[in-house]
């Protein structure tokens, strides 16, 4: 063990107002905030919403995203078929922003989300680093893997040319939209701390743990 | 506190995992839904897959989307198209045995347009399920290949009837509209070729199920009906739809039982005649076709369509032509033992025509009955000529044949009421003989008071007082024909031979001639301007007209014959003078022009004008008059002469003047002129050097005598005046007309002699000379001497006796009876008894005759002869060259 954390050190982040203290407190000193050493259940709860998007991921590209109603005729188009039309149309470049947008960084962010959880479970502390980086990263793209449902509800509200023509969203808008907002969920349950920790930590509440 | 919070916060531990259970719970619900949705593959095998697309072409169910073309390859052997759709996994039902799926295109039919949405959505596949219930169709078989049927099938669930309807043969399409009243209640399904005939298969709406009755009967109507006859061109045309898909339409007998079931059968017949067909088949054998055809010969029974030919087959073996016909129940009592059917073609030849109404309609097939029978018969011999009229028999003569044949119609008012039966020279081969029949209800309008003309085609008459033109029917102009005229129906009828009038315009004159008009010829040197139908004017009146001119040949003189209407008809007698009014004459001289014309009419037409100056007696049917140049020249016919006599002797006015028992002029007129009465008589002119000054003129009456009865004619004729030329040259216009008639031997060559008598004893005029009892002479005139002491008479001897008379002969008067009493008796001298009382003279010549008494020379006449000169003897030589 070449570093310290907060564990070790007896140590207690208020999350709140940043406030470092014993850990022996419950509460913060400065704002009277419950404190918590770790995020509670944070590997678990990760677990979990991680899970609930991949989940989410399949329906997502499998049912159309769009369906365009022209002249009575329903056409469905998936996420990935809506992405071959653009390349194959020679519009590589949105074909390539919503491959990314949709199809790439979702895929990533869970990627790195049970990345992290392997460091965690792994105790691969070597990668910690690493996956504290990827974790920011994710963070970061978290706030831009709704451009699908943008696009989506965009053409929705503006294709509306009655029976001639209409678009409504297909089955994989909703599942697309819950797959991302749980990876976001995911991705702030997570406790990128968790990565350092040496006790091995299932349930994710040191306190607990060392509690009892 | 502490121990219940960690229990409160592991709880909460465990609630987390809820979210991904949620989460796989939905996104599993959805894929599952996904997948179910997806459904199931089926391949249905297209003869093209044109207008599919993959992912696009749906397969559709009632409108509903139940599946979707997911891709389209051709099949193993590169005939066809395989198109694998993913149905709808609700749509189970679609992948079972006997579902039929088909293309729906945009299709324009005859009688529809379908499909028209796909014309921007492109083709879609649809199915029909085997099963109308789920429950019923969910028990079939699975089965994920299909092969798609080329049409639409019937939708066998659609609420209504289904009728299946057996014709011989098509001509109703697919889509053809049934109708009934006019309305459409539903539509042809399905045409199939069957082996007898074609299949409809026809759906009626639900609304209209109750139409189809069990004795329901359907018959096709076509969208155009064009009717074509000599009389009329009928078109008529139902919806367009049925113009050009045709159409079907039936009959419900209101109290007949409504059909409930699907697929009940019914005939379908070709037309409504049809319709009336009854089912039993006539067979007819002939041994020719007769040119016709069964699809569109019809049998006719009294020009009424009776029927149809079913079939025409013809057997090699016998040589023989079957035909089998239908006829309509309405003519099924006809058909017995005594119907006689025969073929009527046309025949259009050089010197035939026949069955002209056949060039229009076909060759058909004629029948009628000739006799009651009750007994059945349904095979009959076709016969080729008509079935002979049933009636009498009447025969017309004509000079000529006038292209008639036998068949052609006599009519009666343009009513056909029989025809010619057979035509045939007369004996003498002067004229044609045709046999007519006249049907036997028509028998009754042939009597004595018919006519029978031939019938022209076009009769015309332009004049300048009229146009007329009357064109008869074209089978006329082709025919000929006969037209019956009676003028009295129900007169008698004794005769059945009549003369056939050339035109209705000879029946018209003959009419007239029957009326009591007369026929007359005038006889011309030239015809000038008149022809036939000049007029013929009395007084300016037109009372008749020209009928007929011919040149005789012997006399070289034109034959007028001219008709004078009946009522003008005894304005012409003997006196009667025709004169020619054609034309302008003009007649220029020193004293002046003279211009004479008639109407107009006449200057063009002719005309001629007669004058009836006398009343004489009327003349025969066919008198000859000469037709005289002009009014002049018939005036001059007649030269007038007064007439002086005291009394009035009967005579009127129209009296004849006669001179040897030939009318020599009549009287005009007569008046009374102070105590006389003065005639004026026209005399012909060619006889007018008959009045010469000396000539003599008496009347004539009935006289009775001893000799026998005179003038016996003057009792009917009455009394007339006879005429006794004189020896004069010179001509006079002025007579007395005497009582008594003048000696005969008047103005005659002979002797003349004087004898004095005592008395004239009863002598007269005309007592006779005679010698040795032969007439030689008679008185000629007596009168008393100048000194009244004596009667000189004067005597004529024929100019063959004069040489008797010598200048020494002894005249006694032969008249007076001796009568002698003796011892013997009473002796009776006479010389006969018709000189006791007619008186007479004779004469006796002494044995030594002398030379011939000289003219005028005077002897004396004894009272009685002396018997010595009785016995006179002289030997007289008569030396006058003429008498013997």
């Amino acid at each position: 063990m070449t570093w310290k954390t907060d564990v070790s050190e007896e140590k207690s982040l208020c999350r709140y107002c940043g406030h470092v203290q014993e850990d022996t407190v419950s509460e913060c000193l400065q704002c009277g905030a419950i404190l918590h050493q770790r995020i509670p259940h944070s590997i678990m709860l990760t677990w979990g919403y991680a899970l609930a998007a991949v989940l989410f991921l399949i329906p997502a590209n499998l049912f159309p995203m769009m369906v365009v109603t022209a002249l009575g005729n329903d056409e469905g188009s998936t996420i990935m078929e809506g992405v071959i039309y653009f390349f194959k149309h020679g519009e590589a470049a949105i074909g390539a922003i919503i491959f990314i947008a949709s199809v790439a960084v979702p895929i990533f962010k869970l990627a790195v989300l049970f990345f992290l959880l392997a460091i965690v479970h792994l105790k691969r502390h070597d990668k910690a680093l690493l996956g504290t980086k990827l974790f920011h990263a994710i963070h970061f793209i978290g706030k831009w893997s709704m451009l699908d449902i943008f696009v989506v509800a965009l053409m929705v509200s503006i294709v509306q040319f009655q029976s001639l023509a209409s678009i409504h969203t297909g089955g994989a808008a909703i599942a697309f939209a819950s797959a991302v907002v749980f990876t976001i969920i995911a991705t702030e349950k997570f406790d990128p701390r968790t990565m350092w920790d040496e006790i091995e930590n299932t349930k994710g509440d040191y306190q607990c743990v060392r509690r009892l | 506190m502490r121990q219940k919070a960690v229990v409160r916060k592991r709880r909460s531990i465990y609630i987390v995992w809820i979210i991904p259970f949620v989460a796989m719970a939905i996104a599993g619900w959805m894929t599952f839904k996904y997948y179910d949705e997806k459904g199931f593959d089926i391949v249905i095998t297209f003869k093209s897959g044109e207008g599919f697309a993959v992912g696009k072409t749906p397969l559709m169910y009632k409108g509903i989307k139940v599946g979707q073309v997911s891709a389209i390859d051709v099949s193993a052997n590169l005939t066809k198209v395989d198109v694998t759709i993913t149905v709808d996994k609700r749509a189970t039902g679609v992948a079972r045995k006997g579902n039929v799926f088909w293309k729906v295109e945009p299709k324009v039919s005859l009688t529809e347009v379908t499909g028209l949405s796909t014309i921007l959505s492109g083709a879609y596949i649809s199915v029909m399920p085997a099963e109308r219930k789920l429950s019923k169709l969910s028990v079939l078989a699975y089965q994920d290949k299909f092969v798609a049927v080329e049409q639409e099938p019937i939708d066998i669930f659609e609420p209504g009837l289904l009728v299946k309807l057996h014709a011989q043969e098509s001509g109703i399409r697919e889509g053809a509209p049934i109708l009934f009243r006019k309305m459409v209640v539903g539509k042809v399904l399905d045409v199939s070729l069957e082996e007898e005939g074609v299949d409809y298969l026809i759906h009626i709406e639900n609304a209209y199920r109750h139409l189809i009755k069990t004795s329901s009967r359907f018959w096709k109507i076509d969208g155009l009906e064009i009717r074509a006859s000599l009389s009329e061109v009928r078109v008529e045309m139902d919806s367009l739809a049925t113009l050009l898909a045709g159409g079907i339409t039936f009959d419900s007998p209101r109290e007949a039982e409504p059909v409930t079931e699907h697929h009940s059968e019914f005939d379908l017949f070709n037309d409504l005649d049809e319709v009336n067909l009854d089912s039993e088949v006539i067979i007819l054998k002939s041994q020719q076709g007769y040119n016709i055809d069964a699809e569109s010969t019809k049998i006719y029974f009294k020009g009424m369509s009776a029927g149809y030919i079913v079939s025409i087959d013809y057997d090699a073996g016998a040589d023989e032509t079957t035909f089998k016909i239908k006829l309509r129940s309405a003519f099924k009592h006809l058909i017995h033992e005594g119907t006689y059917f025969w073929a009527v073609t046309p025949q259009v030849g050089l010197s035939t025509v026949k069955g002209l109404d056949a060039i229009v309609r076909g060759s058909y097939i004629a029948f009628d009955v000739h006799k009651g029978s009750e007994k059945s018969q349904k095979s009959f011999r076709l016969h080729d000529v008509p079935m002979p009229v049933m009636g009498k028999h009447f025969t017309l003569l004509s000079k000529r044949g006038h292209a008639l044949k036998s068949g052609v119609g006599v009519k009666y008012n343009d009513i056909v009421i029989g025809s010619i039966y057979s035509m045939e020279l007369t004996k003498d081969k002067q004229q044609m003989k045709i046999d007519i029949v006249i049907g036997k209800k028509y028998e009754e309008l042939v009597n004595d008071s018919s006519t029978f003309y031939l019938q022209q085609a076009i009769e015309s008459e332009i004049s300048l007082d009229k146009m007329y033109f009357n064109v008869s029917p074209i089978e006329t102009l082709i025919h000929g024909g006969i037209v019956l005229k009676t003028d009295a129906i129900g007169r008698k009828s004794t005769t059945r031979q009549f003369e056939l009038l050339e035109s209705s315009a000879a029946y018209e004159e003959q009419r007239y001639y029957k009326s009591g008009g007369k026929r007359f010829r005038l006889i011309a040197d030239t015809l000038g301007s008149i022809k036939i139908g000049s007029a013929i004017y009395f007084k300016d009146i037109k009372v008749g007209k020209v009928t007929e001119y011919t040149l005789d040949k012997k006399s070289d003189k034109v034959a007028i014959k001219v008709y004078i209407e009946p009522k003008y008809a005894d304005r012409i007698n003997s006196s009667t003078r025709f004169y020619d009014i054609s034309g302008i004459e003009i007649k220029a001289g020193l004293d002046g022009v003279d211009i004479r014309t008639g109407s107009l009419v006449s200057i063009v037409s002719g005309g001629i004008a007669f004058k009836t100056p006398l009343k004489a007696n009327a003349v025969e049917e066919m008198h000859d008059f000469d037709l005289y140049k002009d009014e002049r020249k018939a005036d001059e016919k007649h030269v007038e002469i007064s007439l002086q006599m005291d009394r009035g002797f009967d005579l009127k006015e129209g009296s004849r003047i006669i001179y040897k028992s030939m009318t020599v002029g009549r009287i005009k007129s007569m008046r009374l002129k102070g105590e006389s009465i003065n005639a004026i008589a026209l005399v012909d002119a060619e006889y007018a050097a008959l009045f010469t000054k000396d000539a003599l003129l008496w009347t004539e009456d009935l006289q009775v005598g001893l000799e026998g009865v005179v003038n016996a004619s003057t009792m009917l004729s009455g009394p007339f005046l006879e005429l006794l030329p004189g020896r004069s040259d010179e001509l006079s216009d002025h007579f007395f007309v005497s009582a008594a008639a003048p000696a005969r031997t008047i103005h005659q060559d002979g002797l003349r002699i004087v004898v004095s008598g005592v008395r004239l004893s009863s002598l007269k005029v005309g007592s006779p000379l005679f010698y040795r009892q032969v007439k030689v002479g008679s008185v000629e005139q007596f009168r008393l001497s100048d000194d009244a002491r004596s009667v000189e008479l004067m005597l004529y001897v024929d100019r063959c006796y004069a040489y008797l008379v010598r200048q020494n002969t002894i005249f006694y008067n032969a008249t007076a009876m001796g009568m002698e009493v003796g011892v013997f008796g009473v002796k009776v001298s006479t010389e006969t008894v018709n000189t006791m009382i007619q008186g007479g003279i004779s004469f006796v010549t002494p044995d030594e005759a002398l030379g011939k008494a000289e003219e005028m020379r005077s002897f004396t006449l004894y009272d009685k002869a002396q018997e010595s000169w009785l016995a006179w003897a002289p030997s007289l030589q008569n030396d006058e060259a003429m008498c013997e």
